[in-house]
């Protein structure tokens, strides 16, 4: 029982986190310019400067590491079964 | 060999309270620090853009450990009116052998897996909100899983925020028996900030808090007690897992048409089990049709806190899995990719693409005994494998 409080209690603070940031859409204290202006990201727009430019082949090189090891998360696949039984 | 007492329920349980705690303040920091960034954005809003439209195909092989997996793979994405994406994946796992911890308590096996996933895109200005559904099926396991995330570009698309939750529900079952079956309960919130740094170097940082509840353990596996078997499906866990993972990574364009990036993931979880990983990448275009990458990863883990290759004591939770054993491995690969046509009818472009990678791990306290027979060797550490992976996929953008 605790452990359905805590994970209930873990799914509000993340909608809360969902509607806050939404929220925060609205308004903004600053005027701090860009310091890389739009005409300036040639190089931030090319394909290999992707983290994941490959979603096919990273999602299942994260999927072989999964399956053989003990932690997960931050920024990797998630969900779906092992195939390691 | 010197093995390590877990602890009793009660420490288990009041340890896991003390650090979801911990980790619903580190949640809340992170909330504060997610919205000083969103009141620091705005002035300058460039739209976001939906993801690219583009199809995938191709095969996967795997071999080491005893393992051979291979089958096909495929993702497709498609976009409507400028604002609606929708996209699917099909994932297929044969496979065949076991590992050595599996062998101990189940016979070697063939089975397969299938995978499928479908979502949705919705654009907003500068806001990207996905939902998706994952169905994984295979003989012993079913698994649901739902996610939602949104990613909000702000600050002149300087910054960019992320949010998500996923849940999943999963069923465990048994090859050898009918009448067993029990449940698992998934859920993970994950949040992350990507900016833009210079004209060449982006960073993002990520952060994912994972709980886990119900069956956690292989329902064949055995653990040893002074050198004897206690059973297939001996080992016992804790029926509650929560885990934290920070990962932050770089990655920086070099005007000789190429990129490399470094990325770095600390884990921690309730079971005490901690780890570090570090990821590297070096991407470099050739001519005007290809495309390489050289890639790295070293991965180093401490054990959970009720495992034992051999244990002394009978102990509320007992574990012999390796993979929440100590270890340490690494993995370096290359992928080839060469453009084969570029504006050909309704497509941009098409691609073919080789990835090959080799993997070692190596314990230092799992002996890797495959069968009773062979329990003089239990406590000796410094069981190995290797293992090759090979992707060979078709991409195709449009």
């Amino acid at each position: 029982m605790l452990n359905i409080v805590k994970t209930i209690s873990k799914l509000i603070l993340g909608l809360k986190v969902i509607i806050l940031a939404s929220a925060c859409s609205s308004f903004s204290i600053s005027d701090i310019e860009p310091w890389v202006a739009p005409y300036e990201r040639e190089y931030l727009a090319d394909p290999i400067m992707s983290f994941n430019k490959d979603p096919l082949s990273n999602k299942y090189r994260q999927h072989v590491f999964n399956t053989r090891e003990g932690s997960r998360g931050a920024g990797y696949a998630h969900g779906g079964g092992c195939g390691c039984n | 060999m010197k093995v390590q007492e877990a602890p009793d329920t009660h420490t288990v349980e009041a340890v896991a309270v003390t650090k979801v705690n911990t980790m619903h303040s580190l949640t809340f920091k992170l909330l504060l620090l997610l919205i000083m960034f969103c009141m620091l954005g705005n002035s300058f809003v460039f739209a976001e853009v939906l993801p690219e439209e583009r199809a995938d195909i191709g095969y996967h092989y795997y071999d080491g450990g005893g393992v051979e997996v291979d089958g096909v793979t495929m993702l497709a994405r498609k976009n409507f009116a400028g604002k609606y994406s929708v996209y699917g994946g099909y994932h297929h796992d044969s496979i065949s052998g076991a590992s050595p911890d599996v062998l101990t308590g189940a016979s070697e096996y063939d089975e397969d897996r299938d995978e499928f996933t479908i979502g949705g895109t919705y654009l907003r200005d500068n806001t990207l909100m996905d939902l998706s559904y994952t169905y994984s099926d295979e003989d012993d396991y079913e698994s649901n899983t739902a996610s939602f995330d949104v990613s909000h570009e702000m600050f002149g698309a300087m910054t960019k925020m992320n949010i998500g939750l996923s849940i999943g529900y999963d069923d465990v079952y048994r090859n050898d028996l009918d009448t067993f079956e029990e449940d698992l309960d998934r859920y993970s919130f994950r949040a992350g900030i990507s900016q833009v740094l210079t004209k060449t170097i982006t960073m993002q940082f990520d952060y994912e808090a994972t709980v886990e509840e119900g069956f956690l353990n292989n329902p064949y596996r055995f653990v040893f007690l002074n050198g004897v078997s206690l059973g297939s499906g001996s080992e016992e866990y804790p029926d509650t897992r929560t885990g934290q993972a920070y990962s932050l990574k770089g990655i920086k364009y070099w005007q000789h048409r190429a990129s490399s990036s470094l990325g770095y993931r600390f884990y921690r979880d309730t079971w005490d089990v901690r780890s570090h990983t570090v990821d590297l990448n070096y991407s470099q275009y050739i001519g005007n049709q290809w495309v390489v990458d050289v890639f790295g990863r070293y991965y180093t883990q401490d054990k959970a806190d009720f495992y034992s290759d051999n244990f002394t004591t009978r102990l509320r939770y007992m574990a012999r899995d390796k993979e929440l054993s100590s270890f340490d491995s690494f993995a370096v690969g290359g992928r080839l990719r060469y453009d084969v046509f570029k504006d050909y009818k309704f497509l941009r472009t098409g691609s073919l693409n080789l990835a090959v990678e080799y993997l070692d791990y190596d314990y230092d306290d799992y002996s890797g005994i495959e069968s009773v027979a062979e329990v003089a060797n239990l406590g000796n550490s410094g069981y190995s494998f290797d293992a090759t992976t090979i992707q060979f996929y078709f991409s195709a953008w449009f």
